[in-house]
């Protein structure tokens, strides 16, 4: 299988998160298809993600989708293998240099005995008295290094034997990878062959799955009922804040879809092509990370925060308001400590331009600057809730409250 | 201000204030946070406050937990396609000559449910717009029908991908995966349980189950081609469920493959389009927020009770009410129970485990098993009166006719249920540490 190596740019990332919520944004405010019609844009696009396994096949209501699955099979069996390989391959390397250090170490110990007995010799020839105590000593001790050299000997060859046999454990496990290597490809070339017929027979396809819907009307698809937050949105000044709250929620809403293909793309390439990436996790944590603390204003507009409504839920809309102007005390120490504290740690941050300490070292700094803005909007946010009861306060059924 | 406060007080006002801020119905993520706050700054001075981030930012930055938002936004884009209405038409079809079969139909539906979502708000209100009326009008039993659903539904936070055993496992440095694969047996024993309880009774006397005449059902080849319509998400399950437990993919992985392939079952279904798409994000931004926020407010408030020495305070009042090591276990469990009866979820989670948890590994319990008991405990929250859950997401879709203390009524049994299930749990740590020692050795 080729491998893959593409490594997120920084400025793409940030373009991204930047870029896509907006174009989603754009797009889903436009007019809404039937339900059940079948389009061949999005026919084309589930080809491209997951035409590996025929999905193209069946979104248009075609069985043979399922010629796809073995031999996408295939592929991530014989990839599986091929790891298998070569983690064989380097098991059989880390044994092959733990024998090379044993055979060095014999020899050694080898020359370092034979120098021994050299010596010994050497001062047995130079003794005058042969029938001495240090005589037989020294004969002594010849006899031990001699045998300490033919044990390091019979060591050495029976090394020699495993490393011929080692030899062609790392040739049988090379060719068993580039065996199922080339299996992989060979699926993956088939694969890919399937899928250019198929992206020429497309329209054709979408034709027959039209006149096959027709021919069963009866098939009727249900739609869930619309939750639109947006009439949330109260009148004069505090709705503005409001839209606010809504359009950032909204924004930071939609990089759920980007995750979505980013963990695609990692799983894909990790399993499928053997090559994961160094930023597919990191940038997908961050990014949750800024989402969950620019939706807390959202949240609290679309009264999403649990609480606990033992009592409040009994109250009357005007003791509601007045309970919550009281409590929002501690809403407005907790948001307010948030966004100074979260400055100061933001702040050291920005000043030296921090990066992760990862391989990717993505920019650290503006994650770190979202908890003030995190903050910034919840205040608002607590500001206009504030307005609204006082609102209700004064004119318990007038008010901001029930506004466009 | 720096004042020095005695941890036996301190542990009074810190919790009193906690309550009473609750009970006036300030949101908990902000009771927490505005609290963890102001005991910040009296304790210590303004420098203290600094915390509040840096406590902040390591959940910002934490791999397992971006698993939440994805589980979540995959069951929202099911929800969407209109998977959950499929799924309790084709079970009941299948399942409607027998006596009980549909509250059978609607908790095995749940099961399954529960085996795609994390959360239990959607599976409840659900089933409560198309099971309840479905049985009403079969002349079911409404307790019987109401405690199959609200029970069934309650299933999406025990087996797996649960959000709670993520929270759990993020909170308790436990594994996710094994959480995950503990909770599948007693997830499957209390659906089992239920499904044995309502057949049991409709069996006993069939007019609380009366099984649909004769002549609307269907044969067996049809409910085979019937069974053809829920293809695409049984294999998604499939899918999700393999990659998880074989540990080929870590559970945020798995958690990005089961949104892909939502996105790819809406549009088999014909659902998926920008609107839809949109809707499913904004709902899966509520939901995590409201669960990340709670964490926010709540590890600083905890953080700063273990800090200030309430971790010793609480085991030492544990040692001293002379309970043994299962004295203290059962303690806890009734004590979950409780706070389950006025706390959501993550927020007992969060104000007990990191408390609970140390003391239980000092007890010599396994936390893996602690887990999952805790799992089934907070079952219990969702149907216990006053405040359960699955109650009030029931109260929201039925019919008016049905008044609340039908609703109480008809939750007691399976609550009953539930306590027996967690008996069982405990009794047979096996239940759950069986699979995961299987799998993870």
């Amino acid at each position: 299988m080729p491998s893959v190596n593409f490594v997120l740019p920084h400025w793409l990332y940030w373009l991204g998160l930047i870029a896509f919520p907006a174009i989603a944004m754009l797009l889903s405010r436009r007019q809404r298809p039937e339900p059940g019609t079948r389009t061949l844009g999005l026919a084309y696009f589930i080809w491209l993600v997951g035409g590996f396994l025929g999905l193209h096949r069946f979104y248009l209501k075609n069985i043979w989708g399922f010629l796809f699955w073995p031999l996408f099979g295939i592929i991530l069996f014989s990839s599986s293998m091929e790891r298998q390989a070569r983690v064989e391959i380097t098991d059989a390397r880390a044994a092959v240099a733990g024998l090379e250090g044993a055979v060095t170490r014999t020899e050694r110990r080898i020359t370092k005995a034979e120098a021994a007995i050299a010596k010994a010799q050497a001062s047995l020839a130079e003794s005058d008295d042969p029938e001495s105590s240090a005589a037989a000593r020294l004969e002594r001790k010849i006899e031990k290094e001699k045998a300490k050299v033919a044990d390091a000997r019979a060591k050495l060859d029976a090394y020699a034997e495993e490393r011929k046999t080692l030899g062609p454990a790392i040739e049988a496990a090379e060719a068993k990878g580039a065996q199922w290597a080339r299996n992989a490809r060979w699926a993956f070339y088939a694969i890919l062959a399937l899928m250019a017929i198929d992206a020429v027979m497309m329209p054709s396809m979408l034709a027959r799955c039209r006149e096959k819907m027709a021919a069963k009307p009866d098939e009727s698809v249900d739609r869930e009922d619309l939750v639109d937050d947006r009439k949330l949105a109260g009148t004069g000044w505090p709705g503005l804040i409001d839209r606010l709250s809504l359009f950032t929620g909204e924004y930071v809403a939609f990089w759920s879809v980007i995750a979505v293909f980013v963990y695609y793309y990692e799983v894909m390439v990790r399993y499928v092509f053997n090559s994961p990436t160094n930023w597919a996790h990191e940038s997908m944590f961050l990014m949750f990370g800024m989402q969950y603390l620019v939706a807390g204003a959202y949240a609290m507009l679309t009264e999403s925060h649990v609480r606990v409504d033992i009592f409040y839920a009994r109250f009357s809309i005007r003791g509601k308001a007045i309970v919550d102007l009281l409590t929002s005390v501690f809403f407005f120490i907790f948001a307010g400590t948030l966004l100074v504290t979260g400055w100061i740690f933001a702040r050291d941050s920005i000043a030296q331009g921090e990066v992760s300490f990862t391989e990717w070292g993505i920019q650290y700094w503006p994650v770190k600057s979202v908890i003030a803005l995190g903050a910034v909007l919840l205040i608002l946010q607590g500001i206009s809730k504030v307005a609204k009861d006082v609102a209700t306060v004064i004119s318990p059924d007038g008010g901001l409250r029930h506004g466009a | 201000m720096g004042l020095e406060i005695e941890i036996g007080t301190l542990t009074y006002i810190m919790f009193g204030s906690l309550l009473v801020l609750l009970m006036a119905g300030l949101p908990l993520a902000f009771v927490t946070g505005g609290l963890a706050c102001v005991f910040l700054f009296v304790l210590g001075d303004a420098q203290t406050l600094n915390i509040v981030p840096s406590r902040i930012f390591p959940l910002m930055t934490d791999y397992q937990l971006s698993a939440i938002p994805l589980f979540i936004f995959m069951a929202s884009m099911l929800e969407r396609a209109g998977i959950i209405k499929d799924m309790f038409d084709v079970i009941y079809k299948i399942l409607g000559g027998l006596k009980g079969g549909l509250a059978s139909a609607t908790i095995i539906a749940s099961t399954i449910l529960a085996a795609m979502v994390g959360v239990i708000g959607a599976a409840v209100v659900t089933m409560g717009i198309i099971a309840l009326p479905a049985m009403l009008k079969r002349d079911y039993d409404p307790k019987i029908a109401m405690g199959a659903i609200m029970a069934g539904g309650t299933l999406g936070i025990l087996i797996p991908p649960s959000i709670l055993a993520i929270i759990y496992a993020v909170v308790a440095e436990q594994s996710v995966g094994e959480l995950f694969i503990g909770a599948v047996f007693p997830g499957l024993l209390l659906s089992g349980m239920y499904i044995i309880y309502v057949t049991i009774r409709s069996y006993l006397n069939p007019d609380l189950g009366p099984p649909i005449p004769v002549e609307e059902r269907i044969s067996f080849i049809e409910k085979l081609i019937l069974l053809r319509k829920m293809a695409a998400p049984i294999i998604l399950i499939l899918v999700v469920f393999t990659t998880l437990f074989s540990g080929a993919a870590t559970p945020v992985e798995a958690a990005g493959i089961g949104t892909f392939g939502a996105f790819i079952v809406a549009a088999l279904h014909g659902q998926l389009d920008w609107v839809t798409v949109r809707e499913a994000c904004i709902g899966t931004l509520k939901a995590s927020a409201m669960v990340i926020w709670i964490m926010f407010g709540a590890t600083i408030f905890v953080g700063l009770y273990v800090l200030e020495g309430g971790q010793a305070f609480v085991t030492e009042a544990l040692n001293a009410t002379g309970l043994g090591p299962w004295g203290i276990l059962i303690l806890m469990q009734v004590i979950l129970i409780i706070l389950g009866m006025f706390l959501d979820w993550v927020g007992i989670l969060l104000l007990c485990v990191p408390i609970f948890v140390p003391i239980i590994k000092d007890l010599g319990f396994d936390p893996l098993w602690f887990g999952v008991l805790y799992l089934v405990n907070m079952q219990m929250s969702f149907l216990s009166p006053p405040f359960g859950y699955a109650l009030f997401y029931l109260r929201g879709v039925a019919p008016s006719s049905i008044s609340m203390g039908q609703i109480f009524m008809s939750a007691i049994p399976f609550l009953m249920i539930q306590l027996i299930g967690l008996v069982l749990c405990m009794i047979f740590p096996e239940i759950i540490l069986w699979l995961p020692r299987l799998v993870y050795g």
